[in-house]
């Protein structure tokens, strides 16, 4: 695959994994502000979102949900990373399944046509981008074909998914201390995980049993674990190197993070404290998308040879698997 | 805005009867008693007998087709580039086997006689020299691309992919408006609009016997392949295309899929040891033929426009070794010149022996003086082109045009006699279509498509364009034409294909 569609497809995926995230905690905290005491309310009841997303611009005069979500001036805005996502995928068009352009292209002509005097515009934004990237995403996994495209839209969600559950875990820091225990019920339901921590902790919500789900989890796809490993194995798939040992760095890179989280929990966490324990996982998080930008985007001149017989072939399987299902 | 017609001023029954030839050349009746063409004679029994909910409800489900198929091209007028749908109407152009036949022969013709006159004047130039075409028009055609006169092209074919506009003058007779021999597109209409119909009225379709057209992907391909430099079982063949705000960008799309082969963007090639690569997440990857939808101009920086961001550095040295297939090849454009083809009817005498099929419009040269006079003299009953323009600009159609725009238009051909030429208005065949409520004639002209690799194949078929403003004869889409399907009719005498 050329490296700048497989750059198009990870951040077409990367980005409505984004706008999707960003729409969640929005909304939880919206949810959460209303039983929340006098200290945190008004403007300043947002600041937190905006640390953990690492947001925020001083000269902006927006208030900080409309910086958030519909904001032109913020690149990282719901409605911006909507637009991003729109457009690398129609960069795209031919490689991706019909139905997941005109997904994404409803999604944003839908968000356009919200008029700004509506009252009700933010919540709406967020309700119909959460909802149309699970439609996304049910469409990319019925109608891609598991080659290298589906691997690099996988890995942008995976990627961005375990970087901003990360960013979620880490909410409580930025809290007022008599906040932060209902706050891990706005992570849990920022995550769709509250009845999946139901149905494995019971009712009590806490501090170790919530982080525990959503850093160490081996079953829940949210879980940071299991987003990295999901990045491990595509990589591997995508390089065609065996499980456990690695090619490059972006494998490498993955590989250490996942070892760490496979072979701790949160009672390893101690003395770090949770917030500089997540801040390493980011940091991770970052340098192997860096090196996977490294590997697969960049143009380089010295990049190894393919053979032009295998790469016809493989190109051919794709385009057969994909007209079969096309017809379908 | 455009897209299709949908609200019927009255029955279609009743449409078809208030019809009016007004004296033009009409493709579906005669012009003596209106009477319906044989060919024609299904359709209208067809379109007649159809209730009004059944044509609305066909042309509902028309548009919604178009829309979701993405069949759009780009308007640039809201800042973001809008994308609509191409107009269309559902009344389809017919063809019977006999007239095809003769087309069909007439391209092939054609064609030859171009590839072997591009080849000629990059090499031993004996149509100049034996003063058949005049050295200077050659000299001075904008897009003459001496500096690559020598590269040996595989199969010596230079114009691999053809849109000829032919259309039919008062009488029927067809004739050749123009080559288009740089980068023709709307192929991808052709092809939507044959699956949209068969989609909406395939009783019809059935009923008459059609020639398929979308075999074109599969013998685009196979001619891509042929014409490539490496002897190996797989040639790689991309699609280059300027990117996806181009205003053609879904069909690049579009034939890149159905083909099954990557388009690639100037910033995805590099140029190394004279072979191009692409970059692909397994390394570079050589090749073999570039489908190319970018003028040459903007091809390769280092060779034409500087600032051109658009093409691939050092192409041209991978070019001139001939380790690349451009398709179409650089310098193409001189047998696009529209002075260059009035003297194709030469070509065809010249290097083949033969007399042309498809007859030219006639035509007078700005860089001949007596000719140059006759066209100031009578710029109000003449169309004058300038000699390298497309898309329907750059051009006056005398009679329609203001005292002012005749004299700016006179000022302009007296300036640079060799950039322009003229035509007589002609008053092109009228097909009945769906236009405001009401079936009314609308002028008509067809664009087949001629595919010359190894050998010529010429798809039964093509993209039938219509003026739908009323009376005029203009059928760029960008200057609100709109297309209709082509249906080429099976020869019955001869077994259809198995």
């Amino acid at each position: 695959m050329l490296s700048r569609v497989a750059e198009n497809l990870y951040w077409m995926s990367r980005s409505i994994e984004r706008a999707d995230n960003l729409a969640r905690l929005v909304v939880a905290h919206q949810s959460e502000l209303l039983d929340a005491t006098s200290e945190l309310r008004g403007e300043h009841a947002w600041h937190p979102l905006l640390e953990v997303t690492s947001m925020g611009d001083e000269n902006s005069n927006e208030d900080v949900v409309t910086y958030m979500v519909s904001s032109k001036g913020n690149p990282d805005s719901i409605i911006n990373c909507v637009y991003l996502a729109r457009e690398n995928a129609r960069a795209v068009r031919d490689q991706i399944s019909e139905e997941m352009w005109l997904e994404l292209n409803a999604l944003w002509l839908d968000l356009k046509n919200i008029p700004v005097t509506d009252r009700d515009r933010h919540s709406k934004i967020c309700e119909m981008t959460i909802r149309s990237a699970l439609q996304f995403r049910g469409i990319e996994n019925s109608s891609l074909p598991r080659t290298d495209v589906w691997a690099f839209v996988q890995l942008g969600e995976y990627l961005e998914r375990a970087d901003k559950t990360s960013r979620i875990v880490d909410l409580p820091h930025f809290l007022p201390s008599h906040e932060v225990a209902a706050a891990w019920n706005t992570m849990l339901r920022a995550c769709s995980a509250t009845a999946e921590h139901r149905h494995r902790y019971g009712g009590e919500v806490d501090a170790s049993s919530a982080s525990t789900l959503l850093l160490f989890s081996t079953t829940f796809p949210r879980s940071v674990r299991f987003c990295v490993r999901m990045i491990d194995e595509l990589l591997h798939q995508i390089s065609g190197t065996s499980a456990g040992e690695y090619l490059n760095e972006a494998e490498r890179a993955t590989g250490a993070l996942l070892a760490r989280l496979n072979f701790s929990g949160v009672e390893d966490i101690g003395a770090m404290g949770l917030h500089d324990y997540v801040d390493s996982i980011q940091t991770d998080l970052n340098r192997i998308g860096f090196e996977i930008m490294q590997r697969y985007f960049l143009l380089r001149r010295d990049a190894p040879p393919a053979s032009a017989e295998a790469y016809v072939n493989s190109r051919m399987q794709a385009q057969a698997s994909m007209q079969q299902q096309q017809q379908q | 805005m455009f897209g299709i017609q949908i609200a019927m001023s009255g029955p279609v029954k009743e449409q078809f009867e208030n019809y009016a030839v007004e004296g033009f050349f009409d493709e579906a009746f005669s012009r003596e008693e209106s009477k319906c063409r044989t060919m024609y004679s299904e359709a209208v029994n067809f379109f007649s007998g159809l209730s009004d909910e059944r044509m609305k409800s066909s042309l509902r489900s028309l548009e919604r087709t178009f829309l979701k198929q993405g069949v759009t091209f780009t308007v640039y007028s809201d800042g973001q580039g809008t994308e609509r749908i191409f107009p269309f109407d559902p009344f389809p152009r017919i063809i019977p086997a006999d007239e095809w036949s003769m087309i069909e022969r007439g391209l092939r013709q054609r064609i030859k006689a171009l590839n072997l006159f591009l080849k000629d004047i990059y090499s031993d130039r004996r149509i100049l020299k034996e003063k058949i075409m005049p050295e200077e028009l050659v000299k001075t055609s904008k897009h003459n691309r001496a500096e690559f006169a020598g590269v040996k092209l595989p199969h010596d074919t230079y114009i691999h992919i053809c849109g000829t506009d032919l259309i039919r003058d008062n009488d029927g007779r067809y004739c050749v408006l123009e080559d288009n021999g740089r980068c023709p597109s709307g192929v991808s209409y052709m092809l939507e609009n044959r699956l949209a119909m068969k989609r909406t009225f395939p009783e019809l379709y059935r009923s008459l016997n059609v020639e398929r057209v979308d075999d074109y992907p599969r013998e685009l391909l196979k001619m891509l392949r042929s014409v490539s430099p490496r002897q190996q079982d797989t040639p790689v063949c991309v699609l280059l295309t300027p990117g996806q705000y181009n205003s053609a960008y879904f069909e690049h799309t579009f034939l890149a899929q159905q083909m099954g082969i990557e388009i690639v963007e100037g910033r995805d090639l590099i140029v190394d040891n004279d072979r191009v690569y692409m970059h692909t997440t397994r390394g570079l990857v050589q090749v073999d033929v570039i489908y190319r939808r970018i003028d040459d101009d903007f091809l390769d920086p280092h060779f034409f426009r500087r600032d051109s961001t658009l093409g691939v550095p050092d192409l041209m040295k991978a070019y001139r070794a001939g380790n690349v297939t451009l398709v179409n090849a650089i310098g193409t454009g001189v047998a696009d010149d529209k002075a260059t083809y009035a003297y194709v009817p030469d070509m065809i005498r010249f290097y083949l022996s033969e007399e042309p099929i498809l007859p030219n419009i006639e035509t007078f040269l700005g860089s001949r003086p007596e000719e140059l006079t006759y066209m100031l003299e009578k710029m109000e009953n003449l169309v004058i082109k300038a000699v390298d323009e497309a898309g329907g600009y750059g051009m006056l159609i005398g009679p329609a045009a203001t005292k002012e725009e005749v004299a700016e238009f006179r000022e302009k051909v007296k300036a640079n006699p060799r950039g322009y030429i003229a035509q007589p208005v002609i008053s092109l065949s009228r097909h009945p279509t769906f236009c405001d409520g009401e079936l009314e004639g609308r002028h008509i002209d067809l664009r087949p498509f001629v595919l010359t690799g190894e050998e010529t194949v010429v798809i039964p078929g093509g993209l039938t364009r219509v003026a739908l403003r009323k009376g005029s004869l203009v059928v760029n889409s960008s200057q609100g034409g709109g297309s209709k399907d082509t249906w080429v009719l099976r020869d019955t005498a001869a077994p259809a294909e198995v």
